[in-house]
C-alpha cells in the first residue's frame, strides 16, 4: 500500500501536482528526521540533512516536470531513495565533524534530554510506559553507532524490507535480523544498567 | 523479502523519539518553500572534488574545519573552501562568460559579488543547506549540489 501511495504521489508530483509533493513531505519527513536523530545528529543538523534529501528529490521532480526521465528506477521507491540520501548526508556530517576535530554528536545531550522532558504530559500517561520510554531515550545514545543507525532504519513506518535496509547499509540481508536482536538486547541492558 | 514485524520495543523507541525529539513544527513549510525555489531551468554542475570524501591535498584542505569542493560544467568551474569557524565560504569561479552568481538557501536567494579575478566570499548566517547558481543569461543557469556549512 505504501509503495502504491508513494508511486501515485510521485507521479502526480512529476506532473506538477503540488499537493502530491506536500503529501510525500508529510508522509516521510518524520521518518527521515528520526533516522537523522538516531544517527546522532543534533536538532539543527538533523533538519539540515532532511532538507538536503528533499531538495535533491525536488530537483528530480522538477527535472521530470521539464521532460527529463525520472532518475528513480521505480517511482514507488521514493521512501527508499530518501532514506538512503538522508543516511548518506548524515554520514557526511559525521565525517566533517570528525575531520574538524570535534566530537561526533550524540543522539541526545543531557541538557537536551532534560529540555524536552515534559513531565506534566507524562503524568497523564501510563507512568510505567512513560518511564520505560524515558529510560530508552536516555540509553539510546550509548548504543554503538551501527546499532543506532540500524534502529533508526527500523523505526521507519511502515517498516522497510530487510533487503532494502541491507542495501542501504551495504550489509548482507541475513545479518539484519540477528543484528537487530543484538542491538535491542543491548538497549535493554543499557536501560537496566 | 523479509519485512521486520512490528516490534513493541521499536514502537516504544519511536515514541521516545517523537516525544523527546519531535519534528520541528515548521519543517514541512520550510520544505515546501524549498520546493518552490527549485527551478527546472537549470543544470547541475559536476562535483569533481570533495576533500571530505577524497581527502584532496590542497593548500588549506588539510586544515581542520576546512572543506574544499570543486564543481565543473562546460562553461565554468567553481572552487569552494568552507570554513566552519565561522561559517565562511571563499571561492573562485573560472569562466569565459559573464554572469551572475547567486547564493541559494531554503530561505531564498541572494546575490554574490564576484571580483574581477573571479574571487568571492560570503558568510552563512545559519547552518541551513545552501548551493550556488550561475546564470550566464543563456536561459539555463548552472547550479551546484546542495551543501551544508
Amino acid at each position: 500500500m505504501d509503495r502504491s501511495v508513494d508511486e501515485v504521489d510521485y507521479e502526480r508530483a512529476c506532473h506538477g501536482d503540488e499537493q502530491a509533493v506536500r503529501s510525500l513531505v508529510d508522509r516521510h519527513t518524520a521518518d527521515l528526521h528520526r533516522l537523522a536523530r538516531a544517527m546522532g545528529l543534533q536538532a539543527s543538523a538533523a533538519v539540515d540533512v532532511v532538507q538536503i534529501a528533499w531538495m535533491k528529490l525536488f530537483e528530480h521532480v522538477r527535472r521530470v516536470q521539464s521532460g527529463e526521465r525520472s532518475p528513480l528506477r521505480d517511482p514507488g521507491s521514493v521512501k527508499y531513495w530518501l532514506t538512503a540520501v538522508t543516511r548518506n548526508a548524515a554520514l557526511d556530517v559525521h565525517r566533517r565533524r570528525k575531520r574538524s576535530g570535534l566530537l561526533a554528536e550524540r543522539a541526545t545531550s543531557e541538557a537536551e534530554t532534560l529540555g524536552h522532558t515534559r513531565q506534566d504530559h507524562d503524568v497523564a500517561e501510563d507512568l510505567l510506559w512513560a518511564d520505560r520510554r524515558r529510560r530508552m531515550w536516555q540509553a539510546f545514545p550509548n548504543l554503538q553507532e551501527s546499532c543506532r543507525e540500524l534502529l533508526g532504519l527500523l523505526m521507519i513506518d511502515p517498516p522497510m524490507e530487510y533487503g532494502a535496509i541491507a542495501e542501504i547499509l551495504g550489509r548482507p540481508v541475513g545479518s539484519i535480523g540477528p543484528t537487530r536482536q543484538r542491538c535491542l538486547e543491548r538497549l535493554r541492558k543499557l536501560m537496566e544498567g | 523479502m523479509t519485512t521486520p514485524h512490528t516490534d513493541p520495543e521499536v514502537e516504544l523507541l519511536k515514541a521516545a523519539f517523537d516525544h523527546y525529539a519531535p519534528v520541528p513544527e515548521h519543517l514541512a513549510e520550510m520544505l515546501m518553500i524549498g520546493y518552490h525555489i527549485t527551478t527546472i531551468e537549470s543544470r547541475l554542475a559536476r562535483l569533481v572534488e570533495d576533500s571530505l570524501v577524497d581527502g584532496v591535498a590542497t593548500v588549506r584542505a588539510g586544515e581542520p574545519g576546512v572543506r574544499f569542493l570543486s564543481f565543473e560544467d562546460d562553461v565554468m568551474s567553481i572552487e569552494l573552501e568552507i570554513d566552519d569557524r565561522p561559517m565562511m565560504v571563499t571561492g573562485h569561479i573560472q569562466t569565459d562568460v559573464s554572469g551572475r552568481l547567486t547564493l541559494e538557501t531554503p530561505d531564498g536567494p541572494s546575490d554574490v559579488e564576484v571580483a574581477d579575478d573571479g574571487g568571492f566570499s560570503f558568510t552563512l548566517h545559519t547552518q541551513a543547506p545552501f548551493r550556488l547558481r550561475f546564470d550566464d543569461g543563456s536561459g539555463i543557469p548552472i547550479v551546484t549540489e546542495w551543501m551544508t556549512p
